[in-house]
């Protein structure tokens, strides 16, 4: 009975002893980087759905598609739209109608040049309603294409013209200003229709069909293992890129992640691992792509009705503490549009500080005044009001954040009770509408202000806030429509200043995005909606 | 024993449609959609998906067409996974888990034989040996893991740390893989020689002055392997499944992980299919090993009568 104690005691005292080793060990060290110039291994994304510009999803694969395909224009880090396939457009006064030339030296990766047709291709199967593209909402700019998308038109009507080989013109169902800039984004992506025929399930997946007009394009996706591209030397600005093999390794795991990064298997890794994990190995850089963090009302429950509650939560929390609270990069969010986040054109100033700009909150909470204004609801300190449904997805920050928002509502005497379900369960809960407060992260998926705008929109899908306003509606669609740059900017504070003084949403933070990367690495960008691009890139 | 094997055929056949079912009743009550609802803004778009899925068929139609499917062994496309189909996924995949799988259980059967025959020869070893099974009993696999890679991959880089599908990449996995079924083949195999030995027959040999070793191998060994192999079948099923973890931390590309993610992500086509087909592997594991004990047991029991 004795002996087996102490030799449990030994063991217990061993574990400990190898674990403590472990983990002094494993955080002291920053490995050796690789000596390869002219590879890229970059940890990126997990899992792939596919490599297809019209299903696939999140910002990780666009990046990829991003190095592989490239629209009629660029956008670069500052949202600029610089010359892609097409090197100039006209448009219209009333930018109703769109003319896009484009350069006949641009080549696929198999040597066939990519003409108007391809990207007629592109956008009709993207809008075919048997394609079921989540993206074809994007495209409803185009002429009839929204009626196409349900069924109510044929491809014919589409208002997408190929005119000749490299002349395409776009007729827009209502006038669209920043129809350009869209062009940068993965739905608007030329396709190669005969390559998809020959095998319509799975022509992604394989270097002989999925030919690409980008930089990169595809040499061998190894399914959980890896993407490898390679250098396109069909791609008409090719001497540009320096760098020959780009892989995209598909770790899932926190542990190899890290392991491979310290000892230089991996050159970059952004999105995969979190800001904490990411420090542990290397000091962490950041790209101005602003990632906002905000709370919604579901203005459908009763409890919600009463404005001066809405403001008493907007008020009683303390932004500054819950920024510091998430650590580096996290910033308190005073407003609903983040900084950095747009330029305003008009002034060449950012959104957040040009003539118009305010701040909505302040880094502090106004306890006082909240609890004041609950009293004036009827609900002095907090009594008689029911416990608000907090509804987060189980994503740790998300967890995090809802936990410090219920402590902080406490202080006012708002009971809250967090209900953390998995993240697709959460989501078809939200969409029942069955939450008080949900959580919400948002970025911008294209290059203009209204994609921060359009979730407030009576009948938008993502309105999980149920906000129906008429006056929003209609400033939403002149922000859409106008013409004049000077009126959208002055539009955009009007929808916001709307959205805010309304205390539709509870704006807590935000942050940039980041990632840890082999210092000798130089020349990539994150352009405006967040995709990393390795065209220029390069080894100093 | 004909009426034997096809009673457990029987068995098999009426067991797969059980648990296609059950399977199919499970994740139609598990919330959540089946597609990502982040990016859509659009009902329009929802619908379009749910068409092109079939999302929107009444249950009925459903079930009846998935019973078809698995009368068919067709299950159609991945959700997730767009355009993959499901027969594909399972071709590529599994052969990687399987080869990992077999390795591990032969792996741990050879070493678990013996270190159960030295510890049960050698008193002092056995006590050592305890140390070793206690250890290696509650150290989870994925601490493990992390450990193996974290000096064999990363300080002493012996081991590549990017999967390549050479042998260098099956041997950690599999070490710690296989930690847990030998500790326990080990066991069983220690006391049951322990047992074995006891027997009369043991005995008798030991008096007619056969000398040890033959009476190790050709009698005790013999009748003690019998548990042994039927624990067999457990670890078969268990390995072959693959493990969803030790897989994401050696970026192994097995079946492991379409298990957790898929069923997260309500992927009917997918779930359905490994669901069958890890059934199927599991129903004829257990009952080919049922099998094998049954005629190895009748063999004893005859050979012991007749003694």
């Amino acid at each position: 009975m004795k002996k087996s104690q102490i030799l449990f005691i030994i063991i217990i005292v061993c574990v400990i002893v190898i674990a403590g080793v472990f983990f002094t060990l494993r955080s002291k060290d920053k490995g050796i980087k690789t000596a390869d110039k002219d590879t890229i291994d970059v940890s990126i994304a997990s899992q792939i759905n596919a490599l297809d510009p019209a299903l696939s999803l999140t910002v990780d694969i666009r990046s990829i598609l991003s190095n592989m395909y490239e629209g009629l224009f660029n956008i670069d880090d500052k949202g600029n739209i610089t010359p892609g396939v097409a090197t100039e457009y006209y448009s219209n006064d009333e930018k109703t109608i769109y003319t896009f030339k484009l350069r006949e030296d641009a080549k696929w990766s198999d040597g066939m040049p990519v003409t108007a047709q391809n990207f007629k291709d592109g956008w009709t199967r993207v809008l075919n309603p048997e394609t079921a593209s989540a993206w074809s909402s994007y495209l409803y700019y185009i002429k009839n294409a929204e009626a196409y998308n349900k069924g109510e038109a044929s491809a014919e009507d589409l208002g997408i013209e190929v005119k000749d080989d490299f002349t395409l013109i776009v007729t827009m169902e209502e006038p669209c200003l920043f129809f350009a800039e869209m062009t940068t984004i993965q739905p608007y992506y030329p396709v190669r229709l005969d390559k998809i025929n020959e095998d319509n399930q799975n022509w992604d997946k394989n270097s002989s069909t999925q030919i690409s007009n980008g930089a990169f394009r595809l040499k061998e996706w190894n399914n959980d293992v890896d993407i490898q591209l390679v250098k396109n030397e069909n791609y008409w600005n090719n001497q540009e890129i320096k760098i020959k093999n780009i892989n995209f390794l598909l770790y899932s795991d926190v542990t190899l992640i890290q392991n491979a990064y310290e000892t230089g298997t991996l050159d970059f890794v952004e999105y995969t691992l979190t800001n904490d994990e990411m420090k542990q190995l290397d000091e962490i850089k950041f790209a101005d792509y602003p990632n906002i963090r905000i709370l919604e009302f579901n203005l459908d429950k009763d409890i919600f009705k009463d404005i001066r509650v809405r403001e008493a939560i907007n008020l009683a929390l303390n932004r500054k503490e819950i920024a510091s609270f998430m650590g580096e990069g996290n910033n308190p969010l005073l407003a609903y549009i983040p900084p950095n986040a747009f330029k305003n054109t008009y002034e060449n100033k950012d959104f957040r500080a040009d003539s118009l700009a305010k701040d909505y909150y302040s880094e502090e909470a106004n306890i006082e005044k909240a609890k004041q204004l609950l009293k004036e609801a009827g609900y002095e300190n907090g009594e008689g009001l029911p416990t608000i449904n907090y509804l987060t997805n189980t994503i740790g920050y998300n967890v995090k954040t809802a936990e410090i928002v219920k402590n902080q509502l406490s202080k006012i005497g708002v009971n809250v009770q967090i209900n953390s379900l998995d993240r697709n369960i959460m989501q078809t809960t939200r969409s029942n509408g069955e939450y008080d407060l949900t959580t919400e992260t948002f970025l911008s998926e294209f290059p203009d202000i209204s994609s921060y705008l359009y979730s407030f929109v009576s009948n938008d899908f993502s309105n999980y806030a149920h906000f129906n306003s008429s006056e929003y509606d209609e400033i939403y669609a002149k922000i859409i429509s106008t013409s004049d740059q000077k009126e959208k900017f002055e539009l955009a504070h009007k929808a916001e200043e709307i959205v805010l003084t309304n205390q539709v949403v509870v704006p807590l933070y935000y942050l940039k995005l980041s990632y840890i990367s082999n210092d000798n690495l130089k020349g990539y960008i994150h352009d405006v909606t967040g995709c990393l691009n390795f065209k220029g890139a390069y080894y100093e | 024993m004909i009426k034997k094997i096809i009673y457990g055929l029987l068995s098999i056949v009426v067991s797969i449609f059980f648990i296609n079912t059950i399977t199919f009743f499970l994740i139609e009550i598990i919330p959540g959609e089946s597609y990502d609802l982040s990016y859509i803004r659009s009902e329009a778009v929802v619908k379009n998906i749910e068409e092109k899925y079939e999302l929107n068929k009444p249950i009925g139609y459903r079930y009846v067409k998935m019973l078809k499917n698995t009368y068919t062994f067709d299950f159609g496309n991945s959700f997730l996974s767009e355009g993959r189909s499901v027969n594909s996924i399972i071709k590529e995949h599994f052969p990687i888990s399987a080869k990992l799988g077999a390795l591990t259980i032969i792996y741990s059967f050879i070493l678990g034989v013996i270190i159960g025959i030295v510890t049960s020869r050698y008193k002092i070893l056995k006590k050592i040996s305890f140390i070793y099974f206690v250890i290696m009993i509650s150290i989870p696999n994925f601490i493990l893991a992390a450990i193996l890679q974290y000096f064999l991959c990363v300080k002493l880089n012996i081991f590549p740390i990017i999967w390549n599908d050479n042998i260098l990449n099956y041997i950690l996995p599999c070490i710690t893989l296989s930690s847990y079924p030998i500790v326990f083949i080990a066991k069983l195999t220690c006391e049951s020689i322990e047992e074995v030995n006891k027997m009369d027959f043991v005995l008798a040999a030991k008096a007619r002055g056969i000398d040890k070793k033959t009476i190790l191998f050709r009698y005790v060994l013999k009748n003690s392997i019998t548990s042994t192999l039927s624990y067999l079948g457990t670890i078969i099923a268990n390995l072959l499944v693959g493990s969803f973890v030790v897989e994401s931390i050696f970026n192994i590309p097995g079946l492991g992980k379409y298990f957790v993610t898929y069923v997260m992500n309500k992927d009917y086509p997918v779930v359905m299919g490994l669901t069958l087909f890890y059934s199927i592997l599991l129903i004829v594991s257990t009952y080919l090993i049922d099998l094998i004990v049954f005629i190895k047991d009748n063999k004893g029991k005859k050979y012991e009568i007749l003694e």
